[in-house]
């Protein structure tokens, strides 16, 4: 049986917010406080991650968005905001296209559309992705820096990136969630059905974003019709940790798109 | 000249409309997913037995990821 770890701060209108690959909802330590002063934040756990259990480990975006619907049944939630980062931000898109009645706003953090489209990262990257499955969980965070964090956090906030590792080894995951995880990125494919997408949207992406090239959160602006892009010039992948101002404004688009 | 614009012109209508007919029709297929989903969720929450729930919702559940891994790679097609 899938069973899935939720958890809700603050009050007001609802955001749920969707995490990347292998990190546990805990991983919105820093972006939480800020949009729990005017809004009830739902962090959860994605099946297999955390302490959430999953009944097989294979997983698709469908799928996971899916379970992101149930969190919001089992919190009693009809609509909500959702926020996405990264293989999260496949997971809202999804969301968005198979539950519009349950999404007021969309915010795309860090993501891509897939597809054949979808810009790759260079070979580097996706050679170390490959290899992080085989590695400790401290040795890929620490190995997954240079991926993670663009040049100037890296050598002006090494205190930020060592708080960053520090909570993540704290939630492990496993091997197979991590893999079935990687599929389900690989799989994903909304390139064409972005259009059909009504929400009020806001793209956000580190211009030095080595995980998921800036040029997808692009294309994502161009495809939805009521997007915005906000492009980050002194990031990388996890921009909240370097540019942590963005969080005032992803609130402030949640406040305004109602 | 003149006929050679025209032909790529035809081209590509003929193109865009094969892919607005394959767009709809993966469009209906996953609807007809979607329902047969949901119609064996329904019934699995009807059942009174316990096993034959896990079951139907399993499937319900494989039904789903199948399709998507399906539509998934006929669209890259599309795509490509």
């Amino acid at each position: 049986m899938t069973r899935l770890h939720w958890e809700t701060t603050g009050s007001g209108d609802p955001v749920l917010m969707i995490m990347g690959l292998g990190l546990s909802g805990g991983a919105w330590w820093r972006t939480v406080p800020v949009l729990s002063r005017s809004l009830c934040v739902i962090t959860f756990d994605n099946r297999g991650v955390g302490r959430s259990r999953a009944r097989f480990h294979s997983y698709t975006t469908e799928a996971m968005a899916d379970d992101a619907v149930s969190v919001l049944d089992s919190a009693g939630v009809e609509r909500a905001h959702v926020y996405g980062f990264s293989l999260g931000g496949m997971v809202a898109q999804q969301l968005a296209l198979r539950h519009a009645e349950r999404v007021r706003s969309i915010v795309l953090g860090a993501t891509h559309a897939g597809g054949p489209r979808a810009v790759r990262p260079g070979a580097d990257v996706i050679a170390f992705f490959r290899r992080r499955a085989t590695m400790s969980a401290e040795d890929a965070a620490r190995a997954s820096v240079p991926f993670n964090y663009g040049p100037r956090c890296r050598r002006e906030h090494a205190d930020r990136i060592a708080e960053d590792i520090r909570r993540r080894l704290a939630h492990p995951f496993s091997e197979q969630a991590y893999r079935a995880q990687m599929v389900a990125a690989a799989l994903h494919n909304c390139h064409r059905r972005l259009t059909r997408i009504e929400a009020p949207t806001l793209v956000v992406h580190g211009r030095h974003d080595r995980v998921v090239p800036v040029a997808n959160a692009e294309i994502l602006a161009e495809r939805i019709p009521r997007a915005e892009l906000r492009v980050l010039d002194d990031a990388g992948h996890l921009y909240s940790t370097e540019q942590p101002e963005v969080d005032q404004d992803i609130a402030r688009f949640l406040r305004e798109a109602g | 000249m003149v006929g050679h614009v025209r032909c790529r012109h035809r081209g590509r209508a003929v193109s865009a409309r094969v892919d607005e007919f394959a767009e709809a029709a993966l469009g209906a297929y996953e609807d007809m997913v979607r329902r047969s989903c949901d119609l064996q969720r329904a019934l699995a929450r009807a059942l009174p037995f316990e096993p034959a729930r896990v079951l139907l919702s399993t499937t319900a559940d494989l039904t789903r990821d199948l399709a998507a891994v399906q539509l998934s790679g006929a669209r890259w097609l599309l795509d490509s």
